[in-house]
């Protein structure tokens, strides 16, 4: 399903890169339900994506939205092959591109707008990647950056750079109220460009931080180091390949939180890392993810206390260290031999990791003791549950434990993401409304079971605990709550002016 | 969330930059053998055999073969500028088993052009003698061989085996030639000739099967090749019918001569060129061996050094190892074949007496001389183009010589005896100085044609 409707100016533009409505998971369900819960707003939106191959709508897309364009970051358009005034714009490029791959901003992306919008109708590959003053341009940024460093890996970083950039740089801008993107990076840079064309405010909710992704991502890539000592450059104190690339995106987020009039995230561990990342702290603000409280609870009236259960809810993944929980729940059987443990969720996404922890299972022989559910509807078994364990090794705000907490269970789970102010509370919660379980270590076993043992030596302490989760769960993250956060930031933004300063081109005298 | 790190690795680690690089590595033999081979053979004719027959057998036989040369030349053209490269990709891939198929299928391909050429053609319109006829076709499917076979030549290295084949079978030609010819007149003529030829195709054949002693498997992109490298199959068609189109054109001069019915021929005219392309045999054979070593080398150490990951200045020592090393070796040849050609021209007469002509072809020979100093420098850039994979650009090139020669030789055809051979110094020059411009144009861009302009990936 494609909408379009030219003109016509929506109240929200969603700024979307690789996710919603294609590709389905925890940010795409976030913006459906956003789309939905603002029913009165209409929206347009712009999906990033690598190409336009295989690309299948995921989602039905909610009436309030009267537009979806996409832009194929690998797949630039053509172009107009005789564009006579290539190579002046080559030439101007060549500065703003390069402060761009260094350290740049929102100045570096006006001078580029400025350049490339009189020819945006004919620009293309044809010239912005493949004319000869192309090829001069790149010959340029790479003696000008890292002049030391594989030819062949800087020619396709930078086509990949670069042709990303101008593809956000030359497509078409939707009219709109205000602009709300889902993340940094490319969707950031359009965002940006949206500020500056149309001075309109442009509102980043980042769930996860974009430029730290991208920084793990080139990391972990082994392909750089391909034929180069790498350690000997580094020595010299020279710029790599890695660095063009994380300084690159540190760049378009530097542009994206210049732009941007409000930037949201869901915790406070986030918020540390855009502040690192130079986002002005006048700017950011915290909406967390929320659950549907009132439905949560009628479906857990009566809670059977027959036989304490421990649960670990989650896909049975490398990520979610189911074994770290397998482990944990063997000391704790050791004591409390008659507790039923429990994995629930989808056990098919890694057969390999599965059989891996039955084996783990099978080994410590406890086959009767610990169960996998497979995929289940999770009220059935809320009854049942006393403690949440989560062991993930990595987590935004695991939803899970607000669902949990919303029936009054406690959570012993990992200090990652959101997690410890899910648990504790944020510092600056008022009134204090106390633990609502444990917080332990990631990968210990015993850190795990000695926070399970915990709850379930103290029958009061944990219904304590179940009751503060609970409250903080009504006080702070239920779900109409955040959706009346949105709707009061959308109708603020709505009312701004437009900044005519910024249309008008005079940023880029001001920086 | 998803990022882009989609297909970046992908990208980076692809082969399409590289994939094309060392597949002509063996084009020079390819584009230069062939018309080594047709010279000295035609040319070895007028030396040898002139004298035993009468004239009407001399010009049967010189007929037979000037038709079997020229057109099995031209038609398996594309067939053998697309086995050449699927043949040289496989080896590059490291793909070797093949080998004994894609031969079969080259062979049985360009035979298959053959009979529905040349077999009509001797059957139903050339009024000969059945016995001529059978032979004739044979020959035109042996001289087709020849073609084929000698792609394969390169990827076995033993080139002093081979020049040992092809001057064992071209005096078993020869000499069994006079040998039958004693015995069954111009029936065993053709027929010693083609022993010779024979022996040459079979030494070849199984050397390749020796080599590559595998079974038959069916190569069947072999075929999708001729659509997929189109401009490969063109022009391997122009190339060949470029330098033979201006004798076609002269075989309906007034001097035509008219043997069995249909076939014409320029004898004069022909004569001279064969006589004049005699001169830039040294070069030929320089230009061989040359590009087979230094060219080759510095060639590879340029495609390495991008592919091992060098910095943008050394990609661009490499690439000015390969102008500088182009430049002293043009200049050598150039040089080598000036002075070869200034002292055939001056010596034209004495040429034309030995090989017993009349002087009213001094003039055809001088321009022949001439044509063929600049068609071998045309060769020579259109092998070159073929190294760099620049497809489109050699067909264009091919395609100028191929309307050029053409055009020239029939306008000046109209001026009289005194222009004849005009036409094609005048294609042979203008295509140099064009196929110059194309070429120095492409050695000076050379990374930006290869990493843009050549490359499927960035396109």
């Amino acid at each position: 399903m494609r909408r379009q409707n030219e003109g016509k100016e929506a109240d929200i533009c969603l700024i979307v890169e690789g996710a919603y409505p294609y590709i389905s998971g925890g940010v795409s369900s976030w913006l459906h339900n956003l789309i939905q819960a603002q029913d009165h707003l209409s929206f347009s939106i712009i999906s990033l994506m690598p190409s336009k191959q295989q690309l299948k709508i995921k989602y039905e897309l909610p009436k309030n939205v009267f537009e979806l364009n996409n832009i194929y970051l690998c797949d630039i358009k053509e172009g107009n092959k005789r564009l006579n005034e290539i190579n002046s714009i080559c030439k101007q490029l060549e500065k703003p591109l390069i402060d761009l791959q260094k350290n740049g901003g929102l100045f570096e992306i006006s001078q580029i707008i400025r350049i490339l919008s009189p020819f945006k109708d004919g620009l293309g590959k044809f010239q912005l990647l493949n004319s000869e003053a192309a090829w001069k341009l790149l010959l340029h940024m790479y003696q000008s950056t890292i002049p030391s460093a594989s030819f062949l890996n800087y020619f396709w970083s930078w086509r990949s750079l670069l042709g990303s950039l101008y593809a956000t740089m030359i497509s078409p801008m939707p009219r709109a109220k205000v602009y709300h993107t889902i993340s940094t990076g490319y969707a950031g840079l359009f965002a940006a460009r949206a500020k500056l064309e149309t001075g309109r405010p442009v509102i980043l909710t980042e769930h996860g931080i974009y430029t730290n992704e991208r920084r793990i991502e080139v990391m972990m890539a082994d392909w750089f180091s391909e034929g180069i000592d790498e350690q000997l450059i580094q020595s010299k104190n020279s710029k790599t390949l890695r660095n063009v690339w994380i300084d690159a995106f540190q760049s378009y987020t530097n542009a994206c939180y210049s732009a941007c009039d409000l930037i949201i995230t869901l915790y406070q561990g986030n918020q540390k890392m855009q502040l690192r990342d130079g986002a002005d702290p006048k700017k950011l603000k915290i909406i967390p993810n929320g659950v549907d409280f009132d439905i949560v609870r009628k479906a857990n009236i009566s809670r059977s206390d027959t036989k304490l259960t421990v649960a670990l809810i989650g896909r049975v993944v490398p990520i979610k260290d189911v074994k770290t929980y397998i482990r944990a729940c063997n000391i704790v059987l050791d004591q409390y031999s008659e507790l039923q443990v429990l994995i629930i969720g989808p056990t098919d996404e890694d057969p390999v990791y599965y059989q891996e922890c039955k084996n783990i299972i099978n080994q410590l022989e406890c086959e009767n003791k610990i169960k996998f559910t497979g995929q289940v509807n999770l009220d059935n078994y809320f009854n049942d549950i006393d403690i949440l364990v989560l062991t993930s090794i990595s987590e935004a705000q695991p939803l899970v434990i607000l669902e949990a907490g919303a029936v009054g269970i406690p959570s012993v789970v990992t200090d990652v993401g959101a997690c410890r102010e899910m648990i504790l509370g944020r510092n600056d919660e008022v009134p204090k409304l106390g633990p609502g379980g444990v917080v332990t270590s990631l990968a210990s076993p015993i850190s795990t079971a000695n926070g399970m043992l915990k709850l379930l030596s103290d029958n009061k302490l944990r219904k304590g605990y179940g009751e503060n989760i609970r409250k903080r769960v009504k006080q702070f993250y239920q779900k109409k709550d955040i959706n009346s956060s949105y709707r009061k930031i959308y109708s603020e933004m709505m009312l701004k002016k437009t900044n005519q300063h910024i249309i008008n081109q005079e940023y880029q005298w001001r920086a | 969330m998803a990022g882009i790190g989609y297909a970046l690795e992908k990208l980076i680690l692809r082969d399409d930059l590289l994939g094309s690089f060392q597949s002509y590595t063996i084009g020079a033999i390819v584009s230069a053998g062939p018309w080594l081979f047709t010279i000295i053979s035609l040319v070895g004719i007028n030396l040898i055999v002139t004298d035993l027959l009468s004239v009407d057998q001399l010009s049967t036989f010189r007929i037979i073969l000037i038709y079997n040369y020229s057109f099995s030349l031209v038609l398996s053209g594309p067939i053998i500028v697309i086995t050449t490269r699927y043949f040289a990709d496989q080896i590059y891939k490291n793909n070797v088993d093949q080998t004994p198929a894609i031969m079969l299928l080259a062979l049985g391909l360009s035979y298959s052009v053959g009979i529905v050429v040349a077999v009509p053609f001797y059957i139903f319109f050339a009024e000969l003698p059945v016995s001529i006829v059978m032979l004739a076709i044979t020959n035109y499917l042996l001289i087709t061989s020849v073609w084929v076979v000698t792609i394969f030549v390169t990827a076995i290295k033993e080139y002093r085996n081979y020049i040992l084949s092809y001057a064992a079978g071209m005096l078993i030609a020869f000499f069994g030639g006079i040998y039958f010819f004693k015995l069954f007149n111009l029936s065993g003529l053709l027929f010693g000739y083609n022993l010779g030829l024979t022996v040459i195709i079979f030494s070849i054949i199984a050397k390749v099967l020796f080599t590559y002693p595998y079974e038959i498997q069916w190569p069947q992109k072999l075929i999708a090749y001729f659509k997929q490298y189109w401009e490969l199959s063109l022009f391997g068609l122009f190339i060949s019918a470029g330098i033979w189109i201006d004798k076609w054109i002269m075989w309906f001069s007034p001097e035509q001569q008219v043997v069995a019915d249909v076939m014409v021929y320029n004898p004069d005219y022909d004569t001279a060129m064969f006589l004049a392309y005699l001169s830039i045999l040294p070069s030929l054979a320089y230009f061989l061996v040359s590009s087979e070593t230094g060219f080759n080398r510095r060639y590879q150490e340029y495609y390495q050094s991008i592919k091992c990951h060098a910095t943008f200045s050394l990609i661009q020592v490499k690439h000015r190892c390969i102008i500088d090393y182009l430049i002293v070796n043009f200049r050598n040849i150039f040089l080598l074949q000036a002075a070869i050609s200034l002292v055939a021209i001056i010596i034209a007469p004495h040429i034309i007496l030995f090989f017993e002509g009349h002087y009213l072809q001094l003039g055809m020979l001088r321009f022949g001389i001439l044509g063929a100093f600049f068609y071998v420098f045309l060769l020579f850039i259109s092998t070159l183009l073929l190294y760099f994979d620049l497809r489109r650009l050699n067909l264009l090139l091919a395609l100028t010589f191929l309307i050029l020669n053409g055009s020239c030789t029939y306008w000046f055809m109209q001026s009289g005896y005194a222009y004849y051979g005009y036409g094609f110094f005048l294609a042979s020059l203008v295509s140099f100085i064009v196929g110059l411009i194309i070429l120095s144009n492409v050695l000076l861009k050379l990374p930006y044609y290869t990493f843009i302009k050549n490359n499927p990936s960035a396109i």
